[in-house]
């Protein structure tokens, strides 16, 4: 109750900070007005900037602050300051979409508000009116092809004998993350109710796992330190490796790939409603959707084309590869997180 | 005596304290009560939670893998103590025992690593020990192994990381007693024909007790209750309660439980440091009067 | 000459403690140089002078906590030099006592009993001897922060005697002591010393310790030794003008010896005698100056106070006697004590007066180049 308090408080101090003097005698439709926007940091939001914001500001004249942050910290403000966000657009994976609507801060987006919705591919706004979606992660299995001999095909894989002391997972606390799991689950006959053989397969694979990563910079140096040979990792992040010129293969399980949406939303009390609303249909233009697929090779939400040089090293850059995609039950996901995380705190301890 | 002139000097003590009390109260006390408080919280998100319950306690205490977790964190509380005495006490002693110049520019060295960000040092000790890292090409280099060897992720690698960064804490403990320490002591105790090991046992190691039970506590206290270290260098391998509460308070929004386990912790660290200083303390009573009776 | 300079240099003698011409260097400056001295058994030698004469480097030498830089240290007729201090047999007083505060006075006694591996039964026999050696022994089980000074030393003398050392070391015993303290435990620890017999060696800057204690006393200057001698030797016939100057009061007044062996000074005061011709200093000591009316025979002189120092028993006068300036005790009726410019008559002892060679201080450095 004191945290939130002093929350509310240092929030309220911060927000008087920032807030730009109106500058008016200008014919552009926000001149003047600052959208805040929460941000992931690093390249990310450099992207974001360079094919949203910087555009939208050209022709209206809006300025956009991102100030990088983490989702779960992001989520504790916005829940502390419901009265006065201290963001006019939050994101959030569809894990944190789960969160975020329990906390019940943010505001539905019609397509009315934002024409450009409609361009979104089906099956990929997963929460009714709530969020935007406009960009795709996968979880899926990577590997060093110099020192792996077998390579990896599946989630199930991770746990061969062979790669005693190679491998890194991601921390249990990373909910997208550990679809990995999820994975392991249904490759044997589990389902997201039923996740025993996919602790019963992470029991066999202790052995293997070097580390759980607590951050993809640090899973990327243990590859780069030749520390792991395999791991489960994002499809950005393997790009990312191999434009280093890391032997490193993505792989596609054929039963099926694990994937979050990125979904951009309104807080309920924002101060910028309508720039804000400008800058999620400039997000979903074919000139936002672009930048992300560019910098990090990261997957669409909406029909945008994709140029071929581009579409070559994305995971869903084919009819065929969509088809792997697996919808997740984010709900349950999220519900049973804790003991998730205690489970394999417990299976990883010695 | 001079009653107004008393009142005065009392008011001025007062006076003199109160921004500190003011400071502890509302920013230790106040907080921690409030941790407490939260700790008895019926629910298991943020602090939404109302009610009085002490499920929190109880589960804890119910699972053998939080009691073994705290357990191991204070084992390794006591060897990376016990590492850094080893280590410190030497290193404080001597710097005790250099003349004042000498002495203070060798200590600001020893404090220098405080000064670095925990992020610095742990990617520091990342590039150390990796696989590709200095150690391993170091040690393969000198034939001493033929492969290289995973050291991250391991027990020895979170207690080494702890080590090296607590050990500035005991070597300014150890450095502060020894300096009030005649070294005409050391010369007399050398005339009573004492060797050194001797000197060492009978008058340093008692009189420089004082120090080395603060360094003790202070190592003792910053390694259990470390969690960069263990999530960063143990790579969730090596769990230590601090990690654990991080994750439940930061990453599961479990604050209740997170403030339970964080007292949890809090208390037994109190306890087990109240208990070992009054044990160490009547030692050294006892070693004062071994003839007295 | 300094008869017991060159004593035992060779060893040929049976000593306690002796150094052969230890020297200590710090860098460039010379804490003691080319000192040699031999201690007879159950001796009681004092080294005095000035501080940063070397008298504390020397006495640490013997204990071991300094290294000559050239020279050689025995004690009981083995050579100590490069043994650490807690093997040689000495038995150390520090100037702070350093008696160990953890443990009780029994304890501290017992210290060095343990070390020497005696056993239980011996150990607390001996710890009781010695406390009732040092008048304490209902002080056994006391902290020794709770004893006053004067009780801290006697412990520190007990803990240093009951290992029965062959040589007692005493480093200015007395400096934490008040006056008056001081000269009461003079003369207990004299009194100690003298009942159990033991060789000792004492530093101190203090003439009046020195010459009430001491058998011998060794006089440093500078790192040298300027004269070894009983008290009376050093007192009575000091061989330079820093010894004359540094034990008691004197008055130093310069001239020359003459072809007959007579002192001449400036202002032509003789002191006939049959002294080494050449330049020389007399040495008049106030107790050689006296009133014309209560003195010894002597020729009468006429003299002008310039300075008057009332100290109770006597008064100190300072007096020009010819053109030269002469010291004086007396003890002067009640209101009767003289005034500045006021004229006395005195006579002058002149068959005590002591003549210096001025060029003394060289002695010791000849001999040293001869070494």
């Amino acid at each position: 109750m004191i945290r939130r308090t002093f929350l509310k408080l240092a929030t309220a101090t911060a927000m008087s900070a920032l807030a730009a003097p109106y500058v008016h005698a200008q014919d552009k439709k926000f001149a003047g007005v600052t959208l805040r926007v929460g941000g992931w940091g690093g390249l990310y939001d450099e992207t974001i900037k360079k094919y949203v914001a910087a555009p939208l500001e050209e022709r209206t004249g809006l300025k956009v602050e991102m100030t990088a942050g983490t989702q779960s910290a992001d989520l504790v403000k916005m829940v502390a300051n419901r009265e006065n966000p201290p963001y006019d657009i939050y994101q959030a994976d569809s894990a944190y979409m789960v969160e975020a609507l329990k906390a019940d801060f943010i505001r539905e987006i019609k397509e009315s508000d934002v024409p450009n919705i409609k361009r979104i591919l089906p099956g990929f706004r997963e929460y009714d009116e709530y969020g935007v979606p406009y960009s795709v992660f996968t979880y899926i299995p990577v590997f060093n092809s110099e020192q792996l001999e077998k390579p990896i095909t599946t989630y199930t894989d991770l746990a061969r004998p062979d790669l005693e002391g190679k491998i890194t997972l991601p921390a249990a606390t990373f909910d997208t993350n550990c679809l990995y799991l999820l994975g392991m689950a249904e490759e044997n006959g589990g389902s997201i109710s039923n996740m025993e053989p996919a602790f019963k397969l992470l029991e066999k694979a202790k052995d293997n796992i070097v580390a759980l990563g607590q951050s993809t910079v640090a899973m990327i140096q243990m590859f780069e330190n030749g520390e792991v040979a395999a791991g489960v990792m994002s499809d950005a992040r393997g790009y990312e490796m191999r434009a280093k010129g890391l032997p490193i293969v993505s792989v596609m399980p054929p039963q099926g790939i694990y994937g979050a949406t990125s979904y951009m939303n309104i807080p309920k009390n924002a101060k910028n409603p309508e720039a804000a609303l400008a800058f999620l249909e400039q997000m979903l233009s074919d000139e936002g959707m672009l930048g992300l697929p560019r910098s990090m090779r990261l997957g669409v939400t909406t029909d945008v084309k994709l140029p071929e040089d581009i579409a070559k090293d994305m995971t869903f850059n084919s009819l065929e590869r969509l088809a792997l995609k697996k919808n997740v039950d984010w709900e349950k996901w999220m519900a049973d997180r804790s003991s998730r995380i205690e489970r394999i705190n417990k299976i990883l301890r010695g | 005596m001079n009653p107004p002139l008393e009142r005065n000097r009392k008011f001025t003590a007062a006076l003199l304290l109160a921004p500190m009390v003011l400071l502890l109260l509302g920013f230790l006390v106040v907080p921690v009560a409030g941790v407490l408080r939260s700790s008895f919280l019926d629910g298991d998100y943020l602090l939404e939670g109302t009610g009085f319950t002490v499920g929190h306690y109880l589960r804890f205490f119910s699972d053998s893998y939080y009691s073994s977790i705290l357990w191991e964190t204070f084992v390794d509380g006591v060897i990376v103590s016990l590492i850094c005495l080893v280590v410190g006490f030497p290193t404080g002693y001597s710097l005790a025992r250099l003349p004042p110049l000498a002495r203070r520019w060798r200590t600001i060295i020893v404090i220098l690593p405080l000064t670095l960000s925990l992020v610095v040092i742990v990617f520091g000790w990342l590039i150390i020990l990796g696989r590709n890292g200095l150690l391993n090409s170091v040690l393969f280099n000198l034939g001493i192994i033929s492969s290289p060897k995973t050291l991250l992720f391991t027990r020895p690698a979170v207690i080494l990381v702890l080590v090296q960064q607590f050990l500035p804490f005991m070597i300014l403990s150890v450095l502060s007693v020894v300096t009030q320490i005649d070294p005409v002591l050391e010369q007399a105790a050398s005339n009573l024909r004492a060797n050194r090991l001797v000197t060492f046992r009978r008058v340093i190691i008692p009189l420089a007790t004082p120090g080395i039970l603060v360094g003790c506590n202070l190592v003792f206290v910053l390694s259990i209750s470390a969690f960069i270290t263990p999530r960063l260098i143990g790579g969730n391998r090596v769990p230590m309660l601090g990690s654990l509460i991080y994750e439940r308070i930061m990453s599961e929004f479990n604050w209740p439980s997170g403030a339970a386990m964080a007292f949890i912790l809090f208390v037994a660290g109190l306890g087990f440091t109240a208990a070992f200083n009054a044990l160490a303390a009547s030692r050294l009573v006892m070693g004062g009067r071994l003839h007295a009776r | 000459m300094s008869s017991n300079h060159g004593n035992g240099l060779h060893g040929e003698r049976d000593y306690v403690v002796e150094l052969q011409s230890v020297s200590r260097h710090y860098g460039e400056s010379i804490a003691v140089a080319d000192v040699s001295l031999g201690m007879a058994r159950g001796e009681l030698v004092c080294l005095l002078g000035p501080s940063g004469c070397g008298k504390t480097t020397t006495l640490r030498m013997v204990a071991g906590f300094v290294k000559p830089t050239s020279g050689t240290v025995r004690i009981n007729n083995q050579d100590m030099t490069h043994q650490p201090p807690y093997r040689r047999d000495t038995g150390m007083v520090f100037q702070s006592y350093a008696l160990f505060p953890h443990m009780t006075v029994a304890e501290n006694i017992a210290f060095g009993l343990e070390n020497l591996k005696w056993n239980r039964v011996d150990r607390e026999k001996r710890v009781r001897e010695m406390l009732r050696l040092v008048e304490l022994p209902h002080l056994a089980e006391r902290l020794p922060t709770q004893l006053s000074g004067g009780q801290q030393q006697r412990i520190a003398l007990a803990r240093a005697l009951a290992m029965r050392p062959a040589v007692l070391l005493l480093d200015e015993p007395f400096s934490n002591l008040d006056a008056q303290l001081r000269v009461r435990m003079r003369e207990e620890l004299r009194e100690v010393i003298r009942g159990v017999d033991v060789t000792t060696l004492f530093v101190t800057h203090d003439q009046e310790e020195a010459l009430t204690m001491s058998d011998r006393i060794v006089v440093m200057n500078t790192g040298r030794i300027e004269q070894i001698g009983t008290p009376g030797d050093i007192y009575e016939s000091p061989e330079s003008t820093f010894v004359a100057k540094f034990i008691g009061w004197c008055s130093v007044v310069e001239g020359a010896v003459d072809a007959t062996g007579t002192f001449v000074s400036k202002s032509a005061l003789k002191v006939p005698g049959n002294w080494q011709p050449g330049p020389a200093n007399a040495i008049v000591r106030p107790e050689h100056v006296h009133l014309a009316a209560d003195g010894p025979q002597g020729l009468v002189r006429e003299a002008r106070v310039l300075e008057s120092h009332y100290y109770g028993g006597a008064t100190r006068v300072v007096l020009d006697v010819g053109g030269e300036q002469l010291m004086m005790h007396e003890r002067f009726p009640f209101g009767r004590h003289p005034k500045p410019g006021e004229p006395l008559n005195i006579t002058l002892n002149t068959d005590e007066i002591r003549v210096v060679s001025s060029s003394s201080q060289t002695f010791t450095d000849l001999k040293r180049v001869a070494i």
